[in-house]
Order: structure tokens, then sequence, then C-alpha cells
């Protein structure tokens, strides 16, 4: 009996000395110790799953060419919504010392947001990554209004865009009011709760108010406007879809007119494949599109920071970055200013997370919930 | 006519695989392409990930009947005071919602050195697919005679000659009903293996899942058919392994 | 002495049950010791149950949940019936191959199944078409919203499609057994199908049939997949209200969650006991008339 005790104890004990987690300095290497650590090492890039060109792009072109030329093996790990993602970085975190699962994550915004203020990452990378000189600076300051402080490097740019098969589609407030009376039901947006949805909230403000530098206080005019437009919405404004993606099925299958998205290359993509009709196309309305861009960073407690550093590296190349340019790949936009076009007149700065936030509570408050 | 119940929401899934466009007026269609199919054959991931789901969930299948087996038995037989408290004990997660044991049983195994390693996927499936194995061995002892086991344990039989001679032959029905749930629920499973497989160990369902919320529909139709046949394969293949094992292991005559 | 040799014995009887009982303390307990604790922040629990917010989505979530298991329980016990009949006639062989086929939507996670539900009964969806076709509607905005709207009629048919044959197979094994030892008794008598089914098939699977229904009510209260994919923005039910706060990324808001959760689990152990108990008093009262 105490035999037995003592058996599962020592297994235990055993058990408990997870992988630990034994980080070189990278601060203090220099970029050829770095390149020449990271030969052989494998990294994963933690992203969204659900686009094949997107999987295509980094399974394709980045790994294989990662592989001949810094000898650095890409892993790429899907995920339905990175948030699971980020939280079990909070997890791993608190166990203190032990390697996480996470090396390089592929994430921007509110997601930022969580990870730097929870200290889950490796620090001031951009200040090590040689590519970083070629990068606009814009995108290098702030990310939805949270300073970057070199903590993520920028991979690509997004605009938020309406898109619609009509002509001549309403660009201000006003004259989407009247387009929605006149066509009762074909027309929603996403809730709050989801990126472009927000960023729709949010424009329809900055219409409304005038500016870009309103707290959610100020917001009542625009929690009215959109009770007023209810009765002509889809479902009379009872339900809006979960995200964009449900939005952009109802407009691939025929129930609303109209969808957004902020990721302009999108139009072009589901036109050739038929899901959008002939004929649509990107319109910004008259107060500008949100620009902004999404980012990859490195876990605080990854095994592989050489790795990750290379692989970051690597996509921030003119390579990398004019071959994700096409839209035939994946089409977004690029963060290097030799490559830079401006898509979408006038570009709005994201608001701050702040803002964000709030909406997300008080739409649902004063518009989703009043009936 | 029961048939056409069970299947109707099936056949729009299997001809959206092969198109993405299908709008409202069309009985079919507009348009057909096999590249959701391309895509998923060429993908590194396919192959692998069937592997380890299935590994994952016959070990995890296997692992449920044999803590199930006496458990079972002895909340059907035994009379003891502490019976209620096991019940709770062990049917606590078919009422705890999935998000507030999640976090706690991933740190845990974070500590116990557990994670991105497939044993410790197999151990975490367990958790959900253990209460439904038990249950539906319970239920199947409560209707056997126990006039049976009396007799033989008269006749001088060990508890385990009994177990190998008499129940597990037996109960075998039962087995095989408890074993298609085990493998349902971990074949399934997408948050915990998710969580505690690290970025080693990719699934079926962690594959699939980003093209069903909000990804490419069309490929997402063609993973969840994927996923279904696997499913059943993979559950007529046990049935026939286990059934024959059992039979040789309590040496019936086929 | 004798102390001891007792203490023996009595883990010598609980042997079989010590494996099982040791996992789960060690991998599922021991995680949810922490969640546990958290529920019992009264301040957050007052704050919380008296929101409009919450009462609304308890009494939605209720309302939606019992209609659910509802529906779960009436397609399955014509489910049940059906298999009832054919077991009579046909071999043992067939009725493998007829059960495994009707358990095909347990082969697909609710997920799926959601999101088929959604393609087939939405106003763009298959069955929509096919009414314009037949000429009864003009656009797709006449075939009713049953996809995301406040009724819930696609989370409840999603729910009895993927549940009944979770019960039909608890069920049956059951079935077949009683076939087995009473049908030629009751084919002595001149005992008729349906009155065979309906006095004493029926009544003998009465517990298990009731307990299986509770387990999936349990998990239609606590999962919120498909209430999220096909329900609506508001009001939502409890388990999406949960998991919505989760999301949203603030290491408070999990609090908040866990205190829900708490409310979700008090709410099943309540539903949970009082079938227990009905259980019990409903057995017994078979017992009583079979052996007469």
């Amino acid at each position: 009996m105490k035999k037995l005790v003592f058996l599962i104890l020592s297994l235990v004990i055993l058990l408990s000395c997870g992988k630990k987690l034994e980080q070189k300095d990278v601060f203090s290497m220099s970029w050829d110790e770095i390149k020449a650590n990271a030969k052989g090492q494998e990294v994963s890039i933690t992203m969204w799953g659900g686009s094949k060109e997107i999987n295509l792009y980094f399974d394709n072109f980045i790994a294989p060419n990662l592989k001949e030329k810094y000898g650095v093996n890409l892993r790429r790990v899907p995920v339905t919504d990175i948030r699971e993602a980020t939280n079990k970085m909070l997890v791993e975190a608190k166990a203190k010392g032990k390697a996480g699962s996470v090396d390089v994550i592929w994430l921007n915004g509110e997601n930022f947001h969580f990870v730097k203020n929870n200290d889950l990452l490796l620090g001031d990378i951009n200040s090590i990554l040689p590519n970083i000189n070629n990068v606009d600076k814009i995108a290098l300051a702030s990310d939805f209004g949270e300073p970057v402080e070199g903590l993520e490097a920028p991979l690509g740019q997004a605009n938020f865009i309406m898109i619609s098969n009509i002509k001549n589609p309403p660009t201000n407030t006003k004259a989407l009011k009247e387009w929605l009376k006149n066509n009762k039901g074909r027309f929603t947006y996403p809730n709050s709760n989801d990126f472009v949805g927000n960023a729709f909230i949010r424009t329809i403000a900055v219409d409304i108010l005038g500016r870009t530098d309103f707290q959610v206080e100020d917001m009542k005019p625009v929690w009215d406007y959109f009770n007023e437009i209810k009765p002509y919405l889809w479902r009379e404004g009872k339900t809006y879809p979960e995200s964009s993606e449900r939005l952009s099925d109802l407009f691939s299958s025929g129930e609303v007119d109209f969808t957004m998205s902020y990721a302009p290359s999108i139009v072009e993509n589901k036109v050739a494949t038929g899901e959008f009709p002939k004929g649509t196309s990107a319109f910004v309305f008259d107060v500008g599109s949100f620009t902004n861009n999404h980012y990859l960073t490195i876990a605080k407690n990854t095994k592989n920071p050489e790795a990750s550093l290379v692989f970051i590296n690597y996509m921030l190349s003119e390579e990398a970055q004019s071959e994700k340019l096409k839209s035939s790949v994946w089409g977004d936009g690029s963060v290097l200013r030799s490559l830079q076009k401006v898509y979408f007149e006038p570009q709005l700065e994201e608001l701050g997370p702040k803002i964000t936030e709030d909406i997300k509570d008080e739409w649902n408050k004063n518009v989703a919930q009043k009936n | 006519m029961l048939g056409i119940f069970v299947f109707f929401p099936f056949i729009p899934l299997l001809i959206g695989s092969f198109s993405s466009v299908w709008r409202f007026g069309d009985l079919l269609p507009t348009k057909f392409s096999l590249s959701a199919y391309e895509y998923i054959i060429n993908n590194n991931f396919t192959l692998s990930s069937i592997k380890y789901n299935i590994i994952i969930s016959y070990s995890v299948a296997l692992i449920n009947l044999i803590l199930a087996m006496p458990a079972s038995y002895f909340l059907a037989r035994t009379e003891s005071a502490l019976k209620k408290i096991y019940i709770i004990i062990l049917f606590a997660p078919l009422i705890i919602p999935p998000l507030s044991s999640i976090l706690g049983i991933h740190f845990n195994m974070i500590m116990y050195g557990l994670t991105g390693n497939l044993l410790g996927i197999i151990l975490v499936n367990v958790i959900p697919s253990f209460p439904y194995v038990l249950l539906v061995l319970l239920m199947a002892f409560r209707n056997f005679p126990s006039s049976l086991e009396e007799a033989a344990l008269i006749d001088g039989v060990s508890k385990y000659s009994i177990y190998r001679y008499i129940f597990i032959p037996l109960l075998i029905p039962n087995i095989v009903v408890a074993s298609t749930i085990s493998i349902l629920i971990s074949l399934s499973e997408y948050i915990l293996t998710f969580l505690i497989g690290g970025s080693k160990i990719i699934t079926l369902p962690i594959l699939m899942f980003p093209f069903l919320s909000g990804g490419d529909k069309n490929i997402g139709a063609v993973y969840s058919i994927l996923f279904i046949i696997v499913n059943i394969l993979a559950l007529l293949l046990f049935e026939f392994f286990i059934v024959l094992a059992i039979k040789r292991y309590s040496r019936i005559r086929i | 002495m004798n102390g001891i040799r007792m203490w023996l014995k009595k883990i010598k009887k609980h042997l079989g049950i010590l494996p099982s009982l040791v996992f789960m303390l060690i991998m599922f307990w021991a995680g949810i010791l922490n969640s546990i604790k958290a529920m019992f922040n009264f301040n957050l629990l007052r704050e919380i149950v008296f929101s409009r917010e919450f009462i609304v989505s308890t009494k939605y979530t209720l309302r939606l949940s019992l209609f659910s298991i509802l529906s779960v329980a009436f397609v399955s016990i014509i489910g049940i019936f059906i298999l009832y009949l054919l077991s009579i006639n046909l071999s043992e062989e067939k009725l493998k191959k007829i059960r495994v086929l009707t358990l095909f939507p347990m082969y697909i996670p609710y997920i799926l199944a959601g999101y088929m539900f959604s393609l087939i009964l939405s106003q763009s969806g298959i069955i929509s078409t096919i009414v314009y076709k037949l000429g009864f509607i003009e656009n797709l905005s006449e075939f009713p919203a049953l996809v995301n709207e406040p009724r819930g009629y696609s989370i409840i048919f999603t729910y009895a499609w993927k549940a009944s044959p979770f019960i039909i197979l608890m069920v049956f094994p059951n079935i077949l057994r009683i076939n087995k030892d009473w049908m030629d008794v009751a084919r002595v008598f001149g005992v008729g199908k349906f009155y065979f089914f309906r006095k004493i098939v029926f009544p003998l699977i009465m517990p298990l049939y009731i307990s299986s229904l509770f387990i999936v009510f349990a998990h239609i209260l606590s999962s919120f997949e498909v209430p999220y994919l096909l329900g609506v923005t508001y009001p939502r039910t409890l388990s999406v209200l949960a998991y919505e706060k989760y999301a949203r990324n603030s290491v408070s808001n999990r609090e908040v969650v866990l205190v829900m959760n708490g409310i979700i689990i008090f709410i099943t152990t309540l539903i949970g006991m009082i079938i227990y108990y009905s259980n019990k008093s409903l057995r017994e009262g078979t017992e009583l008339e079979l052996e007469k």
C-alpha cells in the first residue's frame, strides 16, 4: 500500500516537470546569431483558418521559401476565433516558466490590446527586425488607437468598405435612410460585437456627429438614427447577423442588397467564384473609410523566438508582401512604403479601443434591446 | 420514410460541396467545381488529422470502457451510503457548462505537464464522454439479472472470470452502444483538443470549424462530408474489432 | 487491528469504482474548483440576477429549452414506436443496419447540424426555393423566417433532429430485451401491438426515457453553439450571454461568466432533483403494476 502511494507521488512529480522554458535573450543577440539559431527550428503561426486563399499562401508560398532561405519550418495552426488562442496564451502564461504553445500569432485591435495589457508578448521586436525600416510609419505607430511600442510587426492593411451590386448606392446617412424607406428589408448590418458591424456603426456616427473625437456619451443622435431606420431593415431590425460573414451569406444568397467588409479583395475574389453577383463593387461612405493594419507578434513564452523573428522578418520582405498583394493569392494591402497604394479615400484612422468597446454595450442597450 | 427525415438536411450539404453559388430561386447551384475537394485532398494536414482523430477516439473509448465497467457494476449492485456522492462526482460533466470547466482543466493540464502531447488529449477527452458510457453500462447492469452471477459465485467462480465469461459477452450490445457514444463525442470535440493539443496536434474539427463559422462555405461543406464519412467508418471499424476481441477473449464460438 | 481490517475490506468493496473516481477527481473536479469558488461571490450574484438583461434571458432560455425538449420527446417517441414495430417483424441483422442509419444525426456535431439547418430553413434556402417554384410565394421574404428569429424554430428543429436519435439509442436495447421476454406471453394472451407498447413497453422504458431526456435537457441549457448560430441578437439564451461575456476578453468578465454558469447549474440541478424524485415513484408504481 505504501509502495503504491510512493509510486503515484513520484509519477505526479515527474509529470509536473513539464517542458521547462529555457529562453535565450534574443534582444542581446545580433541578427546573424538569430539567423544561425533559427536554422532547423520550427515556428508555429496561429491564425484564423477559414480562408482557403490565405491558408494556401502560407502553406504553398511562404513555408517552402522560408525553409529554403532560412532553414525554418513553418507550422500553420488554424483557429476559428483568434480569441481562443489569446485566451489560451493567458492561461499558459499563468504557468510561469513553462513553454507556451503559441509562437507567432496574427492579430490586431482589441486582441492586441488584450495580449499587450496582460503582458503576454515577447517585447519590442520591431527594434530587432531589419526589414522594419521599409515599413510605413503610420502602421508602426498605433493599432486601433493602442500604441504599438514595437510589440507587433505590421503584416497588412485593411480598409472598411461597403459592398453592393445596385447602381448608385447611398453614400451618406441621409441617402441611406431614403433608400431604406424605398427598399424595405433589403439592408442590415452585423451587430456591434462584430469587427465590421462596429466599424459600420462608427462610420455612421462620424457622419451624424460630424467629427471623430466623440465619446460614447455623445452618441444619442446616433442611437436615434438606428432606431428610426429599424422598421426598414432586414427582419425589421429585430435581429442582426452575428458576423460580416453571415451578412455576406445573406448578400450572396440574395436576401439583402448590401454587405460590408474590411478586406477589399473579397469583392474581386467572390465575383470571380460567382458568390457575389456580377456588377458587385466596393464603395466608401463620404466621410471616409476606416483603415487599419493587422500584425504579427510573438508570445512571451515561446520556445522558438529566433525562428519567430526570422519568419516575421521574411513576411516584411518585398517578396512576401508583393505576392500577398496579388488578388489571386490574398489581395491584402501591403505595409511596405514601396508597395503601398491608396485604395479608398478619404482614409479615416481608427478610433481608440475604448470607444469601440463602449459601442458594443451601448448599441445593445440603446438599439438592439429597444423593441 | 424515416430515412427521409433523417437524411434530408444532409442533401443540400452534399450538393453545396460542389459549388459556391446557390441562390434563392435556383433549385440547383449555378456553378459547379471540384476546387474545394482539390484543396482538401492536397492539404498536408488532412490525412494526419484523421489519423490523430482515430487514435484519440479509440483510446478514449477503450479507457472509458475499462473505467466504466467496474464502476457501473458497483453502482448497480453494491449497497453503499456513499453512492449518491459518487454519482455526483462521476456524472457532473453532464450538467456543468463547458465554459466553467475548460479554463480550470486547461490550467491543471499545464501543471500536470500533459499539454502538447497525445496522452493529454486522450485523457481530457475522456472527461466529457465518460458519464455517457457509465450511464449506458449502468442501465445495462440494472437490467441484468443478478441470478446469473449469484449462481456463478456459488459455484466458486472468481470475480475476474465472471467479468470475462459472463458480463462482457452478454453485454456486447450495450458495449457497442457505449463505445459508439464515446467515439462520437471525442471525434467532435473541438475546444478541449485545441487547448490541450498545443499547436502540435491538429484534428479534423480544428481544421473544419473555421470554415463553418464565417469561412469558405464550399470547403466547409466538403470537410463536413469527410468528417461524417470518417465518423461512420471509425464507428463501424471499432464495433467490428471490439466484438471480435470480446468474442475471442471470452472464448465464445463465433 | 480489527479497525484496519474493516477499513481494508471497505476499500476492497469500493475498488471497482475507485479508478473512475480518482480519474474524475484529478481531471475534472480539480479543474472546476476555482469556478465553484467564484460562484459564491454574492455581490456579483445579486447584481447579475437582478439585471434586466439576465431576467429576460432566463425566461427566454427556459421557454426555448422547454419547447426544444418537448419536441425532442415527441420526435423520439415516434421514432421509438416506429422502430418497435419494425423490431417485431424484422431480423436482428436488418434491425442493426436500420439502427445505424437512424443514428445518422448523431454523427454530426451540433455546430454542423445548426449550420445545415440554417442552409435549409433560411429564407434563401432550398425549402424556400421549392415553395417558390411551386408558386406559393412571390419572393423570398414571404417565406416565414425560421432562422434567426425570436421564436427559435430552427433551434428547436435542430435539437429535435439531433437529440432524438440519442434517446432512441439509449432506450432501444431495452425494448429489444422486453420484446424477447414478454412478447410471446403477450401473444398468447392475444394482446395487440399497440396495446402492448402502451401498457408494457412504454412504462418499462419510462425511467430510462425520462433520464435520457433530462440529460439532453441539461445539455440544451448549457450549450451555446446552436442558439448562437441560429438565434437572435436579443433576447439571447443564458449560455450565449455567458459566452459573449467570456469572448469580450477582459479578465473581470470571467467572474461574471462563472456566476452565470453557476446559475445554469443551479437550474439544471433543481430540475434534475424534481425528475429524480418523480422518477422514483414512477418506477415503484410501474413495478407494482407489473407484479399484478
